[in-house]
């Protein structure tokens, strides 16, 4: 067998043209594994996780206050014990055995940094440590001394200078050269490729010239250097009927590498809701997609597990006959009932009891879906690091999670059949080809090697450990390129100036490249550079000829595509459909304010989904707040009474806090939880006082209420039912309806305006509906500004009374108006989006408010803001 | 030995070569022996550190050409870099950063002597906040009864005015301010001494509180007006007049206020105060105006307002002292740092860690700092410390240029360490900027620096000698007289289409037009839009540019297949769908919108991304976005669309976006999901991508000029106010220097203001505080610098601008009369031909010929409406289905081979009787013991070896090595017997491109004969059907091997033997086809 032999070989192919029989290009790793197949050495793996938990032990048995990295323990032992792992495999990878040499004599010697001892320690402590590649260099190296196994290998091809190898391979070399391998050096090219550097400013446009040199050859003698992600050069690839290079980025965030790590982000209490949306949504969730419906359903309703909207959907589930039961009862324990404490730290078997059945969801769909299958096998590493241990914290786990969930390395499309040869780095080019292409330049890096300190260089060589310098495999990795760039007649590298919107900085290669080029004399490093590149939007000429290192394509020019903003009004035909089946105020508003929005939402049903909707802030904190008002009023007037003693409305803030606001209960939300409870119990407070002192006796809230709308649209008449909730209805010491709305915003300002301006329809409209007449009665009424602790009425029963400009019977006339109005137009098929209508009225005559009060309409204002539609009806559309 | 012995201080005027003379330095040491690797610069930005590096790399490799030493030329490679190559290439891996990269690494390297766990991750500028809210909520929440109610009178708990900074802001400011002046806990309870003393003296020596009367006059002022308000009358009979527009506006907000008031106790301060305004309308007047002035008269006695103001300044540092040991336990913990923890943790170790020190003074020889002028006190610290051991450092700056005050620099403090560096050099020759440019600066600035205490000679400028030249550029000044400050700034933008147009030989990319706040930049970038020309600063966000909105409605939809919403936009923006003309027409005329929905589903753009959403399980964003990006077709898309160039780069920067929720999700420890970041990405502003290119005028901030350059300069906000304030907190320095310690005598002074209007006897009792004065003289000094940085910017063109004449600000920078302009109907002969009109009079006596005139906003044109499209590659026939790039032998199908499979030798009884859990693990050992050319051991080490392989597999407790020994011994013979000399070939390597594909794989044994091999595989089956299983499993590999040796090779493979160790059996595998 000849085997080639380099530093940088170990993702290298063994050949391109004519591959053969026993002819293999190898790196460290590789060569390493060879030999141990030769010498009966092979052995499984220990994954590195496992490793770091057995060095951790070691940690431990030496630690001490005053041990150096005693305060880096305490805060962080996993990462420590890895970090220092690392350190050691490092030296042992180049021939340590764990002693350090005595200190010299004389003065000179400041000794070792406080690395080097602890090293040592650690070899010398009690525990097993698994071994390593770092430890199989050195037992070949034994081997290859008392092993008379014949290897099997006749020649050793040395990709570069043997002297090149740091030490302790150098030793390997000569250990393979005694036992009979012949050692040869490979032949370097004598020549340097013709460079050309194509810059582009973007990836995409990268790789639009990029596939468009590659399908324009037919690359039998191309190799392709990926040494960055091409999946976005796929893309245009597909595009040209070329195959994929199918290489992907290292990321640790792909969707199924989610799932442990946030599963165990969810059995703590309470429940981050955000979190288990995100988890009920993943592709490979284990819970099934129908009761995930269900519970995201309710997280849309209550913000919090544990409501009545929570145990409703965990209800349904139990009834679904594909679900069942038992499912349900496995989730209401899983994110409801069975969460760990939040604080402190729990044993290991407490946290395996809670993934109990995670784990064994996630194994039944591994036999079905082998993409799970490496999932489940992190898991069960997991679980196995996590049972031993007496108390984990939530750092621990993330830490060990991430230890064993490791970056991987992805791509949606996997590589194709092509042509080409295909590396990952210049250095890996083994044989003569015409054309290489460089992509991913400026990413491109051989792997870096650990720094030691000076002293600590000194001490190991003086125990015949010998480090490799950075600046010696810096060397090698440019010589080696360069050398390797010599198969190649032309080289044509691809660099990006800007990636994820950052500047990328340059790849010093290129410098080392470029100075092997010939040049005029007298021209500078930046003139060279400048001399071979060439700008990615200088390639396509006048007449749409594009060409680059003498490949030549003829370009079409793209169709021009000019959008035009959808029309304001739509016209879609005359349409009896469209009339409201039934009404509530929030649609009424809506139809009032935008048809469009309304159409969209009510008629044709556009929906963004449950998990998106999972309120929060203000909306969150109204839903709440009016939650706590209706349980306390339950309270009261089951008791007769009026006004809830502070205890009371404490009670009910904590009772329902889980359901309706419990993100206010993770970590780093005291302080506005405070702040929310504090506004809110005094809110509360002056909301029951405020009634009783304006003499007004609270009967009911969410009181129902149905009553047919009398409209003539379209030429007929139509009784369209409204139907709603009134948020708190009571009756004044005249004896009237009192009707008040309770809301939590930020600012009181529109409220009161809309006071003020006798516009209030939400109150309006809950008169009428509560009343008999057609006409909303003048009976008292007022919103209730919860983060304000204030009313705001233009009725004398809630503290000081706002002027009003107009009485209720004209609002609603003017409302009645309105909706005719709005429902002739959709009815005839005129669907109008409001805003665009409004902003493309002309300046000098009537805006929409206007022109309204003028033809006696009541205007409401779109609510934009606040709507999903701005993208489609054009508001937020981008037309340039 | 001073402190600043090794120092030398450069001091680079604008245009000087500042990057030049840095590179040539940092050369020069190279060239001197220092490696690569012991040299450390900093310098204020990502993309200048890369630079740098390309530079000195350039420079480096220059150096060896031109001594001879380089890497040839054109000759082949070998032979060896030089060092100064070497060194080039070693830059990437040496400290040239950021001053917080540089930290980071350091830190990284150092975690475990700094006592930090090493696994760092740093919080990121967007994350800072929601980390601090983190570790600081237990505290917050613990101080926040106390605090609120005060905070609540004084308006910082959220109810106040609406950009009042809340209390928790303040105390997070106070913080920052105590970390980056490196103040601990302790130092905070004497600043809260020294605020309180300080504010003390504006108020009046306190008396009784009469609130309490306060109210009752207000209550009873209340009863009156509802009494007016009801009548019609006022007290004196007379008709109130209630109808006017000013009462309308003020009556309700003040009912609002009086009806805020509840408990008298519980009133905010702005209320007492501004109750009702101070010219209050109609009946209002004589009802609250006299009450509203014994109120002010008494409020700086008030007892309760000093109890306020005290309390709230003594629980804001008490709080912000307990927030810092907080923040700081809790990143620790969490193994989190943010940039100002870098910094003060390298000084920590520079300064107290012996070990570090040792490793650092070994390791680094020349440390450059560049941008001197902006370091913050904290890293002016660490670099006094760092320089120390260093064997020399060099720090590079302007003190003119410092205009990062506002981020905490404190160029005071920057400026008084410079004056004590003995070694200095100055540079004066400018490259950048012609004549006529360099003389108006020169004269303004050389007056104005004067003020500051600089030398002429530091401020002076001249162009080299030899680069005189034949242009000397000119100068304008345009006089926008506008009200309106939007008006204003579209006149500016008519001036620069009317600039272009005066000169062809000037592109729009050739002028900047430099603003003060993002908001004018936003205006100024719209008026020009709205004249054709395109800003570099695009006002569109992010989210709201097409391709953006098309690929992120195309990620939901992947998300969520029932995200109708999503559905709909994709097929509203996107052209290529059928539905996209019609989609309003089918929708809103459907009484069925669940089968129209379903419809638009079936078109091929849609069915793309229906079937990206099998792939995104195991895809993370960012995979799915750059999917998407392919299946809708974005690039042919943009191609046809107007600025193409833009839009590319915004498909970078939303990538981008996805990586910041990346780090959002690192910081907080949590996972990343699709869902994840289209929630981010709803909660996000961000700016869509610049425009760029020759047709684009570049529209920027001040501060954002900084070191670039452009032909033409346009300056405005020439008349801004400079805006000081003595309320808020604020770091002072009231002791000299000491550069042992350059931060001591640092505090924090923090002055709350309950009047966020202003209009109180507090403001007033301030505006003559010495306090106030200090401020503003600092701020004059920052204007003086940010106006030289503006003025510095131009090389032949430089343009002022002003509401009138004389602007403002440049004449209150500290000389009088300072500067202004006007026409001139006589033209100086010598300036004909620049068109100038008039002069720019500097210091009254110093005339500069400049063209005059006076701005109007000019008509908007239509936009424009089209553009030539981009090429595009002539379209192809869909792609075809290819096989994979790489196969495995061992997991090819057997399905659909042919072949015979017979048993052809029977070795010896049965190994084993059956399987178990491990037999994976027991396949592996008897490969590896069949692997090796175990008969050249002699029997016992045969045995120690198979010994040895049974238990570094883990399996003795199911195997005995005998079954090793003897599987080996037996199979042995029988190959000696049926295959004599032929030669084996133990675990072969053979590589085979089938059709592009690649396959690599290792033979378990080839034996080679004199005319071809024979193929062997062992396989520890231990069950009961061998044949069916070898059937069902190895036909597919068995047959590629085959095939794969024949292509290396040509010659046949004969026979193809399945060795079955366990049973004992060989059998063959025949005809395989
Ligand atoms: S964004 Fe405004 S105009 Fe557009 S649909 Fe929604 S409410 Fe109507």
């Amino acid at each position: 067998m000849i085997i080639e032999f380099g530093w940088f070989l170990d993702r290298a192919p063994w050949a391109f043209a004519a591959p053969g029989l026993n002819r293999v290009r190898v790196g460290r790793k590789n060569l390493i594994g060879l030999l141990q197949t030769r010498l009966g050495l092979t052995r499984p793996d220990t994954p590195n996780a496992e490793r770091v938990s057995q060095y951790l032990q070691r940690l431990q048995s030496i630690d001490s206050p005053a041990a150096w990295f005693h305060a880096s323990f305490a805060v962080d032992a996993w990462s420590t014990a890895q970090e220092l792992l690392a350190a050691r495999d490092d030296a042992v990878t180049n021939g340590w055995d764990g002693r350090l040499p005595e200190p010299l004599p004389d003065a000179d010697d400041d000794g070792p940094s406080p690395l080097l001892p602890t090293l040592a320690a650690a070899e010398r402590a009690e525990g097993g440590l698994a071994p390593s590649l770092a430890d199989d260099l050195v037992e070949i190296l034994d081997e290859l001394q008392a092993s008379p196994l014949p290897l099997g290998i006749d020649e050793l091809v040395l990709q570069h200078p043997e002297a090149t190898f740091p030490a302790v391979w150098r030793r390997l070399i000569a250990a393979l050269r005694s036992r009979g391998v012949h050692v040869s050096e490979a032949a370097r090219p004598e020549t340097q490729p013709q460079l050309t550097i194509l810059n582009a400013e973007t990836e995409w446009e990268a790789a639009e010239h990029t596939a468009r040199w590659l399908a324009a050859a037919n690359n039998g003698r191309t190799a392709v250097v990926c040494s960055d992600s091409t999946s976005v050069l796929d893309q245009y690839l597909t595009a040209l009927g070329q195959p994929r290079l199918g290489a992907g980025a290292q990321s640790p965030w792909q969707a199924q590498d989610q799932l442990i790590p946030l599963f165990f982000e969810l059995i703590w209490a309470p429940v981050n809701v955000y979190l288990l949306a995100e988890f009920l949504t993943l592709p490979d969730t284990p819970v099934r997609h129908k009761a995930g419906r269900s519970l995201l359903r309710a997280l849309r309703e209550e913000p919090g597990t544990g409501g009545e909207a929570w145990l409703k959907a965990v209800a349904e589930i139990a009834g679904d006959v594909d679900l069942g039961p038992a499912l349900a009862a496995t989730l209401d324990t899983a994110f409801n009932t069975g969460l760990l404490p939040a604080s402190g730290s729990v044993d290991g078997r407490s946290l395996l009891a809670a993934a109990q059945w995670f784990a064994a969801t996630v194994n039944a769909r591994a036999a079905v879906e082998p993409r799970l299958q490496a999932t489940t096998a992190q898991l069960k590493r997991v679980l196995a690091l996590l049972e031993p241990l007496p108390d984990v914290s939530r750092q621990d786990l993330r830490r060990i999670i991430a230890a064993v969930v490791t970056p991987a390395s992805e791509s949606i499309l996997p590589a194709e059949a092509a042509p080409w040869l295909r590396l990952n780095h210049l250095v890996e080019l083994g044989e003569d080809v015409e054309d290489a292409l460089w992509w991913g330049f400026k990413s491109a890096t051989t792997l870096a090697v650990r720094r030691w300190e000076i002293h600590d260089v000194r001490t190991l060589a003086r125990a015949g450990v010998h480090l490799p310098s950075p600046e010696d495999l810096t060397a090698l990795a440019v010589e080696q390129t360069v050398a390797c760039a010599g198969h190649a007649r032309r080289l044509l590298i691809v660099q990006i100036a800007q990636r994820n919107g950052e500047r990328l900085n340059g790849n010093p290669l290129l410098e080392g490249l470029v100075a092997r080029q010939p040049a005029p004399t007298g021209h500078t490093m930046e003139q060279r550079i400048l001399d071979r590149s060439v700008p990615a939007e200088s390639l396509t000429g006048e007449d749409g000829t594009w060409k680059l290192t003498g490949r030549t394509v003829r370009l079409t020019p793209a169709q021009l595509r000019r959008p035009e903003a959808p029309a304001p009004v739509q016209e879609v035909g005359a349409n009896q459909t469209l009339i409201p089946q039934t009404l509530s105020f929030s649609q009424l508003n809506t139809l009032l304010g935008c048809s469009l929005s309304w159409v969209l939402q009510y008629k044709s049903k556009l929906r963004i989904p449950d998990a998106a909707q999972i309120p929060s802030e203000n909306r969150m904190l109204g839903s709440f707040a009016h939650k706590v008002v209706e349980v306390l009023h339950g309270q009261l007037y089951a008791e007769n009474r009026a006004v809830p003693s502070a205890e009371e409305v404490r009670n009910a803030i904590e009772q329902l806090l889980p359901h309706f606001a419990s993100e206010l209960l993770l970590p780093g939300e005291k302080a506005r939880r405070h702040a929310v409870q504090s506004t809110l119990e005094t809110a509360v407070a002056t909301f029951f006082e405020q009634l009783q002192r304006g003499g007004v006796a609270l009967q009911g809230m969410e009181e129902e209420f149905r009553k047919e709308l009398r409209l003539t649209a379209g030429g007929t008449e139509h009784l369209i039912p409204v139907s709603g909730r009134a948020d708190a209805v009571g009756i004044d010491d005249a004896g009237r309806r009192t009707v008040v709305d309770l809301k939590w915003s930020n600012s009181d300002k529109y409220r009161r305006a809309e006071i003020q301006d006798g516009e209030a329809l939400q109150l309006a409209l809950y008169q009428w509906a509560l009343g008999d007449g057609d006409s909303p009665s003048d009976d008292p009424t007022a919103y209730y500004l919860f983060k304000q602790r204030s009313f705001a009425s233009a009725h004398g029963h809630f503290g000081a009374k706002l002027p009003r400009t107009q009485e209720p019977s004209e609002l609603w006339r003017k409302t009645v108006r309105s909706a005719e109005f709005t429902l002739d137009e959709v009815l005839a098929g005129r669907v109008t989006a409001a805003k665009p209508a409004e902003d493309a009225l002309p300046a000098d005559g009537l805006d929409a408010p206007a022109q309204a009060a003028e033809a006696g309409r009541l205007y409401v204002k779109p609510n934009c803001r606040y709507c999903n539609f701005g993208t489609l009806c054009g508001l937020k559309g981008d037309f340039s | 030995m001073s402190l600043l012995d090794n120092v030398t201080m450069v001091s680079a005027s604008a245009g000087t070569g500042k990057t030049y003379t840095l590179t040539t330095k940092i050369v020069e040491q190279i060239e001197a022996g220092i490696p690569a690797a012991s040299i450390m610069a900093t310098t204020f930005t990502k993309k200048a550190a890369g630079e740098l590096r390309e530079r000195i790399a350039g420079r480096l490799l220059d150096r060896a050409s031109e001594l001879g030493r380089g890497s040839g030329t054109g000759s082949g490679a070998g032979g060896g870099m030089s060092a100064l190559d070497l060194a080039a290439q070693e830059l990437g891996s040496s400290l040239i950063g950021t001053v917080n990269s540089v930290c980071g690494q350091l830190l990284q390297e150092y975690a475990i002597d700094a006592g930090l766990s090493p696994a760092l991750e740093v919080i990121g500028e967007e994350q800072l906040s929601s980390i601090f809210r983190l570790a600081t909520d237990e505290v917050l929440a613990a101080h926040a009864p106390e605090i609120l109610p005060v905070a609540h009178r004084l308006g910082f708990d959220g109810t106040g005015a609406r950009d009042a900074a809340s209390w928790e802001d303040t105390v997070r400011a106070v913080v920052d301010a105590a970390r980056t002046n490196l103040l601990t806990a302790a130092d905070l309870p004497a600043c809260a001494d020294r605020s309180w003393t300080g504010l003390r003296e504006l108020l009046d020596t306190p008396r009784t509180d009469r609130r309490p009367e306060w109210l009752t006059q207000l209550r009873a002022a209340e009863t009156e007006l509802e009494q007016v308000m009801a009548s019609g009358l006022m007290p004196n009979g007379k008709k109130a007049n209630v109808t006017s527009a000013g009462f309308l506006e003020q009556h309700p907000k003040l009912l609002a206020k009086l009806a805020s008031i509840r408990d008298v106790g519980d009133v905010p301060w702005e209320v007492w105060r501004g109750f009702c305004l101070s010219s209050p309308a109609g009946p209002l007047k004589p009802i609250f105006l006299g009450l509203r002035q014994d109120i002010h008269a008494e409020l700086l006695a008030n007892p309760a307002l000093h109890e306020d103001l005290e309390g709230y300044i003594r629980r804001v540092f008490v709080c912000a002292a307990e927030c810092l040991e907080a923040y700081q336990e809790f990143k620790d913990a969490h193994g989190l740092m943010d940039f100002v923890d870098q910094e003060a943790r390298v000084l920590q170790l520079a300064h107290g860690n012996e070990a570090f020190r040792r490793a650092f003074a070994g390791r680094i020889r020349f440390l450059v700092v560049d941008e001197f002028q902006d370091t913050s006190p904290l890293q002016l610290a660490l670099f006094l410390e760092l320089s120390s051991l260093a064997e020399q450092a060099v720090w590079v700056g302007d003190p003119k240029q410092a205009i990062y005050g506002f981020r905490g620099a404190d160029p005071e403090l920057m400026e008084a360490v410079v004056r004590q560096v003995p070694r200095r050099e100055q540079l004066s020759y400018t490259w950048r900027s012609q004549q006529h440019v360099i003389d108006l600066s020169k004269t303004v600035f050389e007056q104005v620096f004067a003020e500051h205490g600089m030398s002429p000679e530091s401020v002076h400028l001249e162009l080299p000698p030899g680069h005189s030249g034949s242009a000397f550029g000119h100068l304008e000044a345009w006089t926008r007289p506008q009200t309106n400050d939007s008006e204003r700034l579209r006149a500016t933008a008519a001036g620069v289409a009317s600039l272009l147009a005066r000169h062809s030989n000037l592109r729009p990319c050739d002028v900047a037009v430099l603003a003060r706040s993002n908001a004018d930049v936003l205006t100024i970038s719209a008026a020009l839009d709205g004249l054709g020309l395109r800003a570099s600063r695009s006002a569109r966000t992010l989210g709201s540019a097409r391709e953006v909105q098309l690929a992120r409605a195309a990620m939901a939809y992947v998300a969520d297949a029932y995200d109708t919403v999503a559905l709909a936009e994709l097929v509203a923006i996107h052209p290529g769908h059928p539905d996209h003309g019609t989609w309003q027409q089918e929708l809103l005329a459907t009484p069925e919108p669940d089968a129209v929905l379903a419809s638009w589903k079936t078109a091929p753009v849609l069915a793309a991304l229906d079937a990206l959403r099998a792939d995104a399980s195991s895809a993370s964003p960012t995979a799915v976005f750059e999917a998407v990006v392919g299946a809708l077709g974005l690039p042919e898309l943009i191609a046809g669309w107007s600025t193409p160039e833009t839009r590319l780069r915004n498909l970078d920067a939303l990538r981008g976006s996805i990586d910041q929720y990346y780090e959002r999700c690192l910081a907080l420890r949590s996972p990343a999901t699709l869902r994840g970041f289209l929630d981010f990405f709803a909660g996000e502003e961000q700016q869509s991508a610049e425009n760029s290119g020759p047709d684009v005028v570049n529209v920027l901030t001040y501060h954002k000029a900084k070191g670039l350059e452009w032909k033409a300069v346009v300056l405005e906000a020439l008349d801004k106010d400079l805006r000081f304030s003595s309320f808020g907190p604020a770091v002072v320095q009231d002791v000299a220097l000491n550069l042992a310690q350059p931060l001591a005598g640092r505090w924090v002074r923090f002055w709350p203001s309950p009047f966020p209007y202003g209009g109180s006897p507090l403001d007033e009792r301030a505006k003559t505080s010495s306090v106030a004065q200090a401020a503003e003289a600092r701020e004059r000094r920052n204007m003086a610098r940010l106006m030289y940085v503006g003025m510095s910017r131009a090389k032949e063109i430089t343009v002022l601008t002003g509401k009138n004449s004389t602007p403002a600000l440049l004449n209150n920078l500290g000389v009088p009369d300072l500067m202004s302009w006007r026409g001139e109907t006589e033209n100086d002969p010598a300036d004909a031909g620049t068109g100038a009109n008039g002069v720019i009079l500097v210091g009254g006596d110093i005339r500069l010929a400049a063209r005059v005139e006076t701005l109007e906003p000019a008509e908007a044109v239509p936009p424009l409406r089209t553009w030539t499209p981009r090429y595009i590659d002539p379209s192809q026939p869909p792609a075809k289905v290819r096989k994979a790039a790489r196969f495995k032998a061992s997991s090819l199908d057997s399905a659909g081979i042919e072949a015979q499979v017979r048993a052809v030798a029977e070795l010896g009884p049965r190994l084993a009787q059956h399987g178990s859990d491990d037999w994976g693990a027991v396949g592996s050992a008897v490969h590896a013991y069949l692997g090796t050319e175990f008969r050249s051991l002699d029997e016992t080490a045969r045995i120690r070896s198979a010994e040895r392989i049974v238990q570094r597999w883990g399996v003795s407790q199911t195997v005995d090595p005998d079954l090793l020994l003897t599987a080996g011994e037996r199979f042995e013979a029988y190959l000696d017997a049926e295959f004599p000399g032929w030669k084996r070939h133990r675990e072969a390597a053979i590589g085979w491109r089938p059709e592009g594909q690649t396959m690599e794989g290792w033979i378990d044994l080839l034996l080679e004969g004199p005319e071809g091999y024979v193929l062997v595989d062992h396989k520890t089956y231990p069950g009961s059907d061998p044949e069916g299983h070898i059937r069902t499993k190895y036909l597919g590999q068995m047959k590629a091997y085959a095939n794969a040796i024949e292509a290396a090779t040509g010659k046949p493979v004969q026979r193809v033997l399945i060795h079955l160790p366990a049973l004992g059996k060989v059998y063959e595998v025949a005809g395989l086809r």
